[in-house]
């Protein structure tokens, strides 16, 4: 055991919960690891507990009560992005359980990949490291899995309520658990949960947040249905529906952010008490940036967390665009970068309204789209260009021409900061003409230290001048 | 007037054990006004009893409860509201004090919204021992009482088809703990309806236990009796059968048929202000004459089994509440349904079993208090009434009307029945349209 293993041990064991916010691709396999160690641990001890009762109850030895379950059998629920990581996941287990034989392997092999798959996926390609690590092996982030656990044997693609562990992404119980007014709708099977794993949790932003929130809310409910459970043996916090104050919930994600602040804050209510841990961040991204580029940011006063959009929209449309047009004048092509959907479809319209000669790249556009409009733009054909995170962390283009980058906002990604400006390096006619600007408001202080480093990132936030020049 | 001296005529009811064929003597008339604590009833529940203001033993508790703490099976017979619930409350309370266990005692009631009093009851009386209560009834989410049942309260309540449900579909819920069985309106459960699936329950319940059997009026059928297989009980008699109480004036109105409605408007318009009752036989006819007397601008709402188990919740609280003061309803409310200012008790259709007589007008005059009945008779219910009679053993009064006043109501009346009709067939736009034009 790393010493980082026995650290977060120690931490697991008494059932506290976890956020680890410095997850990276090097302590990856090791945090795979101690959770799995520690859910097949949970599951083997209530499992010999249940046994145990269910002898005394035969040989009718006692007559206290026992109870000992929940209302469904399902008590760990993992939470992955991608078929690629349940791989790695069940991988794990299997290394781990000391099961003798898995049922169902070569059926999981074909839905979901083989560990074969991932360890060859950097092989012939050229996009970047983090960008394989993710995607490798299957990515579809639509998918449920049941895994139970016998004396001697680990069945995968297992019934929902005689399996011990879940594993699915937020899209693939989205779909189950479904909403209000729909017809077939279940969350019974979440109903006794007791850890719940959110591994690469950073990622479920770049899905849909909305189905993590979804599922959570839907977690450790009184279920809707008897689902034939023994209702002698229902521990008293589930009758009293209290079970969601003794849930474990262990999230590691590779950053933090506001929205995982949110749900740490308001859905881990576990009464053993909770650890955030994050990695301090002196140095930034900002320092891989390998070009002498000129870098301003900018600093927007933000009265309220619900008006910042508004107030950073208002701004961009009175001090930046007019100065964004007036370098169009001069034929210099500005990539403008968004992280929100929404604020992308929100500039994109006030461009249509103004007939600028723009081109737009989001993750809904049509590949055919994209490569015209990337054309369009290397070639000088359009000024502008409007490209959203989402997209880059889907397909890691390569924009090339551009000779201004604009952040409307800085991306979570930290890491996209230099590699988006690397591709300015491609500019044929030298570097002295490139500049680089950035919005940020105090509430993107986490964005923010990730890429400038904690200190100056406090300093920006706090300082009296409005401006930041890195060059 | 007081209750307890009230009831000195009523000490004539004879008390023999079923079984063993022994006389009971006749207690003294010194122990007519009994006070809880003489009966050797624990001091807890006598505070809770002075909390809720009874002050005196009614008969009924006063003859079944000492027989109670011997620990004999009961059957015990009372008129309408003279404190039958609490007679059985209490002895099973004091047994649970002295050896607390989980699913204790198990009441069981012919409707639920009689479940639901008595289960107030048991918490009303047993709040200041802790005693937990569920109440188990048909309508209501089975989920969540199986949840409640795995909490072993002590005291469940319940209706005996969800109560079967429970004990054939819930897995780990059994009642092999269960010490007490009370079956209130007794005659009523073990009747034809709910015979076989009382048998059912009985099957499973420990032979070792105490039952009760609580009515204003008892089957006489000894087979039905044996059902309930007593061990040794006591018959403890307040009234001789099918007695109604004194304070309660007895009227029946003759007259045509066709004139039913208007009569019943006539009635409910000279009572305008009293709360009343108005027990018809079919649910159709409580959803209709609900509409009618609502557009005729009487605060009515029905109360019958094809409502939602919220919605005859709701109509009962709002009836008990005083927001509506005209009860439109079934024989589901006819039997143990305590509400304290009932004034009026009118049988729109006069009840098929005569039985269910003396539970419908059991509804008003209750624990000493005055009411007032009116049977309409039509020419076709003649028959009916004079059974009434026979069973009471004397002769109602008619009630006097002005049959020319009654009469100018008709075109009213009529108009009425036609929005009734109307709206009860029609989806609702028509009849918003109709209200419309006719000013409704």
């Amino acid at each position: 055991m790393s010493p980082l293993q026995r650290q977060l041990m120690g931490m697991l064991r008494p059932y506290r919960d976890v956020l680890y916010a410095s997850r990276d691709a090097a302590n990856a396999d090791a945090l795979r690891d101690i959770y799995t160690l520690h859910l097949l641990d949970h599951i083997y001890q209530t499992r010999d507990r249940i046994i145990k009762n269910n002898t005394r109850l035969a040989k009718q030895q006692s007559n206290d009560e026992l109870r000992d379950q929940g209302f469904t059998r399902p008590k760990v629920l993992v939470v992955l992005p991608t078929r690629g990581a349940v791989v790695r996941l069940v991988d794990a287990l299997i290394r781990l359980c000391g099961c003798d034989s898995v049922q169902n392997r070569s059926r999981f092999e074909q839905e979901y990949g083989t560990m074969k798959e991932i360890n060859t996926a950097h092989e012939a390609t050229s996009k970047p490291a983090d960008y394989v690590n993710y995607f490798a092996g299957n990515p579809d982030d639509h998918f449920r899995l049941g895994i139970r656990f016998t004396r001697k044997m680990m069945k995968l693609c297992s019934e929902f309520y005689s399996s011990d562990v879940i594993v699915a992404s937020p899209l693939g119980l989205r779909t189950i658990i479904g909403a209000r007014g729909d017809k077939k709708r279940d969350f019974d099977f979440l109903s006794s949960i007791e850890i719940l794993i959110m591994d690469q949790a950073d990622s479920f932003l770049m899905q849909n947040w909305d189905h993590v929130e979804h599922l959570l809310k839907h977690t450790n409910l009184i279920p809707q249905e008897s689902r034939d459970c023994d209702f002698s043996r229902v521990k008293n916090w589930y009758l009293d529906g209290r079970a969601r104050y003794l849930r474990q919930t262990l999230i590691f994600a590779e950053y933090l952010t506001p929205e995982l602040n949110s749900v740490f804050n308001k859905y881990c209510s576990n009464i053993r008490g909770k650890f955030k841990l994050r990695r301090e961040n002196e140095a930034g991204t900002i320092n891989d940036v390998a070009l002498p580029i000129q870098q301003i940011f900018t600093r927007i006063e933000c009265t309220s967390v619900a008006k910042a959009a508004d107030q950073r929209f208002e701004h961009f449309k009175e001090k930046v665009f007019p100065a964004l047009q007036q370098s169009a004048v001069q034929q210099s092509r500005t990539m403008i970068f968004i992280p929100s959907y929404y604020d992308y479809v929100r500039i994109r319209n006030y461009l249509d309204e103004r007939d600028i000669n723009f081109v737009d790249i989001c993750e809904y556009s049509e590949p055919s789209d994209i490569s015209r409009s990337r054309t369009a733009f290397f070639h000088g054909d359009c000024d502008f260009m409007l490209y959203t995170e989402r997209v880059h962390f889907y397909h890691r283009y390569r924009i090339r021409g551009a000779q201004h980058i604009f952040f409307y906002q800085l991306p979570e990604h930290a890491h996209f900061y230099p590699e988006l400006l690397s591709v300015l390096s491609d500019a044929a006619d030298g570097l002295r003409d490139l500049t680089i600007s950035a919005l940020y408001s105090r509430y993107d202080q986490l964005r923010l230290e990730r890429i400038v480093g904690t200190s100056r990132a406090l300093r920006m936030i706090q300082g009296e001048k409005p401006a930041y020049l890195f060059a | 007037m007081d209750v307890g001296e009230e009831s000195s005529n009523d000490t004539q009811a004879t008390f023999k054990s079923l079984v063993s064929g022994q006389a009971w003597e006749q207690p003294s008339p010194a122990a007519n006004r009994t006070c809880l604590p003489h009966q050797n009833v624990i001091d807890p529940l006598c505070e809770a009893c002075e909390k809720l203001g009874f002050k005196y033993a009614t008969p009924i508790q006063r003859d079944a409860i000492p027989w109670a703490l011997q620990g004999r099976d009961i059957i015990g017979l009372a008129q309408t509201g003279s404190g039958k619930t609490a007679a059985f409350a209490l002895p099973v309370l004091q047994a649970l004090w002295e050896k607390p266990s989980g699913l204790f005692a198990c009441v069981l009631a012919p409707t639920r919204e009689l479940a639901f009093q008595i289960s107030e009851t048991f918490e009303a009386l047993g709040s200041v021992i802790g005693v937990r209560c569920a109440v188990i009834v048909g309508g209501m989410d089975m989920m969540s009482q199986a949840i409640a049942l795995s909490k072993k309260p002590h005291v469940i309540v319940c209706t005996p088809g969800r109560l079967q449900d429970h004990l054939e579909n819930t897995k780990g819920f059994h009642l092999k703990t269960l010490k007490y069985l009370v079956m209130d309106e007794a005659d009523r459960l073990l009747d034809m309806d709910f015979g076989p699936k009382i048998d059912q329950i009985l099957k499973v319940i420990p032979r070792e236990r105490n039952t009760y059997l609580f009515s204003a009026t008892m089957t006489t059928k000894v087979a039905k009796l044996q059902r309930a297989s007593l061990r040794n009980p006591v018959k403890v008699e307040v009234s001789t059968k099918y007695q109604t109480v004194n304070t309660l004036l007895q009227y029946f109105l003759f007259f045509p048929f066709k004139h039913k409605d208007c009569y019943l408007v006539y009635l409910l318009n000279e009572m305008a202000g009293n709360s009343a009752i108005v027990f018809v036989r079919t649910c159709n006819d409580a959803q209709r004459l609900s509409l009618l007397l609502r557009s005729l601008g009487f605060p009515a709402i029905p109360l019958h089994g094809q409502l939602s188990m919220d919605k005859r919740l709701a109509a009962l609280n709002k009836f008990k509440a005083g927001s509506r003061n005209v009860l439109i309803a079934t024989d589901v409310a006819s039997r143990g349904l305590d509400i304290p200012m009932v004034d009026v008790v009118l049988n729109y259709d006069i009840p098929t079993h005569s039985k269910e007589y003396i539970h419908r007008v059991g509804r008003t005059a209750r624990a000493g208090r005055a009411g007032k009945s009116i049977t309409l008779v039509t020419q076709y219910d003649v028959e009916l009434l004079q059974r009434i009679e026979h069973i009471l053993g004397r002769k109602l009064d008619s009630y006097a009307v002005d049959k020319d006043e009654v009469l100018i109501l008709q075109e009213r009346v009529s108009e009425a029945q036609r929005y009734a009709t109307l709206v009860s067939s029609r989806p609702s736009g028509i009849v918003r349209a109709y209200a419309h034009c006719h000013g409704i």
